[in-house]
């Protein structure tokens, strides 16, 4: 009993004593680290754990010198022997006290003896003289009195004698005698027993009380219990001394034998990352004598790489010098990956949220930019309808009767109202293909057609004296798709650019095939497999039209390097040679082309201008730049041409590049795919075929390949091709003054003998001639010029007699058109130029030959009336444009919807009809498709489709007509956003008149669709 | 031959008024130069038919927008279409200015806003009723008078 006690306070103490022998920031960190149950059968619960004893590796010798050095090991042992000492004090003081007990019991039964062998002599006494009678009883229980009472435990047997005897007779002595012995006798022998406990107790304490033994005890226990706690706990820790060499490790997934880590610093076991910095930190530490925490990273081949908290505490000797270090090191590799991982989950939150309101500020400027553009837009559209007004007005008053003064001041009108038109015209453009409203038309056309109707309209505005050139390689398919207008809007842009910085020497413009560009390519490859397949296919008919006309590329090689030289006579050698392979190669080509293919063609636009500063080059085609503020003031214009160039460029899949060098020129170059369209021509456009059949000269504008506008002198009188656009009208007398050109259709047409050559030179004489005179005088008027033409057109008019006629029906349709024109023109010119000396003129209008020959068009009109439709909702529309139609001498029919339209087509066939957009029932689009798909098909099933019934009387059609011709529909819009335009465009409209229709626009419209 | 004069000029300071003030533009001018001897009446003809046709659209608006709810925007677009059709036929400006706004207050479906709009194109409506009427009554006067009516430009 006493011992369980003793050990239920060995037990207590324990647990103070074991706490202590840890660190004490541990303790303070998690409070009371220990606190565990009392464990009553403490080895028991212990029993139960298998405890491998491995993972600690000590140095014995050590650890009992550290105890014997460190303070904190001194103490611990001081507490151990103080605790075993009071221990054992204890357990003396407890027997001491049950001797002592023990002795009290023997004095009471010795002075129980005692008096009871003086009772005994008492009765011999009385027995022998004092007779006085004193009761046993009596006496006994006095005696009684004295023994304590606390003994009760110890059993006494009853004092009481019962002696059957009478009393004072031998027997009662007798019997009281033996009692008494008796009683004795019992005394004695529990005197014996518990002598015999005393030394039992003293045995079993002697057995205990090994200091040894129990710290051992404490030890084993205090051991099993931390491999317990920390059997899989993910912490290493140890001891190392001065000098870094571990002294102690505890480690639970040890990798390393015992004897490869006592002794060693971490530098000597392992090497990596984070070794070094770890061992620096542990000699931080040591040198500051204060305890530190740290997170490091170790990438060792040991155990890959994992991040450690370190924690560092120097041990400090009792005379307080460091002496070595406790560490403890705990895995925390998965909180620090995780920690990682959350934090770059944040960042990207941030970053996340930090794009989202750039983008969201983004979003806003570029919706308030739209909005800016749209505004912009708008203006200009709102700008362009009166000042087009303003314009063409004071184009018609140049018609009239004017003196020198006012004539004078008009054109310095229309020259400004032009260029305000030009740059609202831009700024729309620009706002268009920006805002991505900007679509783009696929329309065949002939890259020729447009590179010489090009530069004829630069020529006939040149104001300099300069040669235009245009050279197109044999290998450019006649025809392509593309968006011509476009097109033909940069070509002339970058011409007229030319020009404008332009002073002496030529602008010329290139155009040849070209492999597709890499950065085509670039593009393509993101693209679906669709296109991959397109473009080998591409490939592959490059290479055939290559080996088919090898020859004349090579030829053609040839060529543009003569020309490159310069003097434009050069070519007259090698230009027979081309022509005639022209004529062998258009066939070859059409058979080659089977499929639809792209073509790259580059087209380079050259001058021998002033060119641009390398440094102006980069904001060259940025939006209102100029090479510098003092080219803006002296050459004028906005700045914005080159980049809608470019940007036009672009969203057609092209590139835009300039190369320059200052005073010697710049070369604008484009590259842009155009389809080639396979199929035959003649399904398509019939009216081109017919032109084709009926007069060469159209087939030869396809095919030529070099025009060249020589200096102001020939104005509209181009070297090349004669146009063949108003071929229709008969001869009336043929004109001389411009037999010339067309002449050279017959040459290149009916002989291929005949070197065209000869031709252009001789004209190309004449030309030059004529610049001279032109310096000198600074007049060419065109009669002169013509005149002086005449000769050859009799000396070679025998030779191309087969062609003759037709040749004379082109000469004179320019004939007639220019002396309607140049009549007024000359006179004009002269006025301007000899006494202004200021050519402001802006011919583009003056040599019109639209509008010339419109005026015989219009002769021709009065003789069949031409049948136009009015298809308007509005009555007062109606009403407007009746009356005007009335003014310009046309009676129009009038329906109010697009059903009524087609129903009025499907009875008559019209010259032109005039279409509103917006109308109840059908609109102008949808009636523009389904006559569009009548004239396509020669049926109305798309009509009936659309629920409009077929006409039941047929015979307002034509019964010949296989093929319906073209009606000319013309929209009227009340849109002003231009999308709607590429609408009307779409459904198959020709052209469109914004409304409110006026009296120019309508006459415009007449000019130009009806024949 | 002096009120002749006198109505001549006040026929023209009135029509400059009406150009600089808005009211037509040169649109109305290019009708004014159809009207001839073939149609005489022709300016007055087309200006009666668009202001029936203004009346009745603008009732047919007033109607649709009285609705609280379900405003029929379509509707009203459709006749302010028409009538900016037929005031920038006939040159009527500010007729037309304020169909613009109108047709932006319907696309945005803003009754309040469609409201303030058929408001001023009532208003700019009945104003040029008002000032047409005065240059005809001009016009006819002039004529009464035995003169001609002189051309604006």
């Amino acid at each position: 009993m006493v011992c369980e006690m003793e050990n239920d306070q060995i037990e207590d103490m324990e647990v103070e004593v074991l706490s202590s022998m840890w660190p004490e920031d541990i303790e303070h960190e998690a409070g009371k680290q220990f606190n565990v149950e009392k464990p009553r059968g403490d080895q028991d619960m212990l029993e139960e754990v298998t405890i491998v004893e491995e993972p600690t590796i000590v140095d014995f010798q050590h650890l009992i010198e550290l105890t014997d050095y460190t303070d904190k090991g001194s103490s611990q042992l001081a507490y151990l022997v103080k605790h075993w000492e009071y221990k054992q004090a204890n357990a003396v003081r407890l027997l001491r006290e049950e001797l002592d007990n023990l002795s009290r019991q023997r004095q009471e039964s010795e002075l129980k003896k005692l008096e009871i062998l003086e009772e005994h002599r008492f009765e011999e006494e009385r027995y022998g003289g004092d007779k006085r009678s004193i009761s046993i009883l009596d006496g006994i229980y006095d005696i009684w009195q004295e023994v304590p009472r606390r003994k009760n435990n110890i059993v006494v047997p009853s004092k009481r004698v019962e002696i059957d005897a009478e009393y004072d007779t031998v027997i009662y002595w007798k019997q009281r005698a033996t009692h008494l012995e008796k009683m004795l006798e019992a005394s004695m022998q529990r005197e014996q027993l518990l002598k015999e406990k005393l030394q039992e107790s003293i045995k079993n304490l002697e057995k205990q009380s090994s200091p040894v033994e129990e710290l051992s005890q404490i030890l084993k226990r205090a051991d099993n219990f931390l491999h317990f706690v920390l059997q899989t706990a993910p912490v290493v820790f140890g001891h190392q001394d001065k000098e870094l060499r571990y002294r102690f490790i505890y480690n639970h997934f040890p990798s390393l034998q015992e004897e490869d880590i006592l002794g060693k610093t971490d530098v000597e076991i392992f090497t990596g990352s984070g070794v070094k910095e770890s061992q620096d930190f542990k000699k931080e530490v040591m040198d500051k004598g204060l305890p530190a925490k740290r997170e490091i990273t170790f990438e060792t081949e040991l155990f890959g790489s994992k991040t450690f908290l370190i924690y560092v505490e120097p041990v400090f000797s009792k005379a307080g010098e460091t002496i070595g270090i406790n560490y403890m090191g705990m895995d925390i590799t998965d909180q620090v990956r995780k920690r990682e991982k959350m934090i770059k989950l944040r960042e990207e939150i941030a970053v996340r949220k930090a794009k989202e309101t750039e983008l969201n500020r983004t979003i806003h400027i570029t919706e308030e930019t739209m909005r800016a553009k749209q505004m912009l837009a708008t203006m200009s559209h709102e700008i362009r309808s009166p000042l087009s007004g303003v314009v063409s007005m004071a184009e018609i008053l140049s018609t009239t009767k004017l003196d020198r003064e006012q004539r004078q001041l008009l054109n310095v009108m229309l020259s400004s109202g032009d260029l305000v038109l030009q740059l609202i015209n831009d700024i729309l453009d620009l706002s268009k293909v920006e805002s991505g409203v900007m679509k783009l038309e696929s329309t065949k056309f002939r890259p020729r057609e447009v590179v010489k109707h090009v530069l004829q309209t630069a020529a006939a505005s040149l104001q300099k004296i300069l040669t235009l050139e245009g050279n197109v390689a044999d290998d450019v398919p006649i025809e392509v798709i593309g968006d011509v207008l476009r097109i033909r809007q940069i070509l002339t842009n970058l011409i007229s650019n030319a020009i404008k910085f332009t002073h002496e020497g030529k602008v010329g413009v290139k155009l040849y095939v070209v492999p597709e560009p890499p950065f085509a390519k670039e593009a393509s490859q993101c693209v679906s497999n669709g296109s991959t397949a397109n473009q080998s296919t591409t490939n592959i008919s490059e290479e055939e039209t290559c080996t088919s006309m090898s020859q004349t590329s090579s030829d053609q090689r040839g060529f543009h390097g003569k020309k490159h030289e310069g003097s434009s006579q050069n070519h007259s050698q090698s230009e027979p040679g081309t022509r005639v392979r022209n004529g062998t190669i258009d066939t070859s080509e059409e058979q080659a082309e089977l499929l639809e293919t792209t073509v790259w063609i580059r087209c380079d636009v050259y001058d021998t201008g002033i060119g641009i500063p390398e440094n102006a080059l980069p904001t060259l085609f940025k939006k209102y730049m100029q090479v510098s503020a003092d080219h803006a003031r002296k050459y004028g214009g906005t700045g914005l041409g080159l980049a809608i160039c470019k940007q036009l460029v672009e969203l057609m899949g092209g590139r835009l590049t300039v190369s320059s060098r200052v005073h010697c020129g710049s070369t604008f170059t484009f590259i842009l795919p155009y389809k080639v369209s396979l199929s035959c021509d003649s399904s398509d456009d019939p009216d081109d075929l017919s032109d084709m059949d009926d007069h060469g000269a159209t087939n030869d504008d396809a095919t030529a390949s070099f025009f060249q506008f020589q200096p102001r002198t020939l104005g509209s009188l181009f070297s090349s091709n004669g146009s063949s656009r108003t071929q229709r009208l008969l001869p009336h007398n043929v004109g001389y003054c411009c037999a010339n050109s067309h002449k050279l259709n017959g040459f290149s047409e009916t002989s291929y003998s005949f070197p065209t050559g000869n031709g252009r030179t001789k004209e190309m004489d004449l030309v030059e001639d004529a610049c001279s005179v032109a310096e000198a005088v600074e007049i060419s008027s065109e009669p002169e010029s013509s005149f002086s033409h005449s000769p050859d057109l009799h000396n070679e008019s025998p030779m191309c007699s087969d062609k003759h006629h037709q040749n004379d029906v082109n000469a004179e349709t320019k004939a007639s058109t220019r002396d309607v024109s140049s009549c007024s023109e000359t006179s004009r010119d002269i006025d301007v130029k000899t006494k202004i000396r200021e050519p402001q003129l802006p011919p583009k209008r003056q040599e019109r030959p639209d509008s010339s020959s419109q005026s015989s068009q219009e002769v021709s009109n009065s003789i069949s009336k031409p049948k136009i439709l009015l298809v308007e909702d509005n009555k007062i529309n109606v009403m407007v444009t009746q009356n005007m139609m009335k003014q310009l001498g046309h009676m129009i029919d009038v329906v109010n919807n697009g059903v009524e339209a087609v129903r009025a087509v499907q009875r008559h066939s019209y010259d032109l009809v005039l279409m509103d957009v917006c109308m109840p029932v059908m609109d102008g689009l949808q009636a523009t498709k389904l006559i569009r798909s009548f004239e396509e098909t020669g049926n109305w099933d798309e009509a009936v489709k659309a629920g409009i019934e077929q006409p039941s009387t047929f015979d307002s059609l034509q019964p010949d007509r296989t093929h319906p011709k073209h009606t000319a529909i013309v929209a009227m819009t009340a849109n002003a956003l231009s999308e709607s335009a590429d609408e009307c465009f779409a459904n198959g409209m020709d052209s469109f008149v914004s409304k409110p229709v006026t009296f120019q626009k309508l006459k415009e419209c007449l000019e130009q669709y009806l024949p | 031959m002096n009120i002749v004069n006198q109505l001549q000029r006040q026929f023209i300071d009135f029509s400059t008024s009406l150009h600089r003030e808005g009211f037509v533009d040169d649109q109305f001018t290019q009708l004014q130069k159809l009207q001839d001897e073939n149609s005489p009446d022709f300016v007055v003809e087309v200006v009666s038919l668009f202001f029936e046709d203004c009346e009745k659209l603008i009732n047919n608006m007033a109607r649709a927008l009285e609705q609280t709810q379900g405003v029929d925007f379509k509707q009203v677009d459709a006749s302010v279409h028409q009538l900016k059709g037929s005031s920038s036929s006939i040159g009527a400006m500010r007729v037309k200015n304020a169909c613009i706004s109108f047709r932006s207050f319907c696309e945005a479906q803003n009754r309040e806003g469609c409201l303030r709009c058929l408001q001023q194109v009532t208003h700019e409506y009945s104003l040029l009723k008002n000032k047409l009427q005065t240059l005809f009554t001009l016009e006819q006067q002039i004529l009464a008078a035995g003169g001609s009516i002189p051309v604006v430009d």
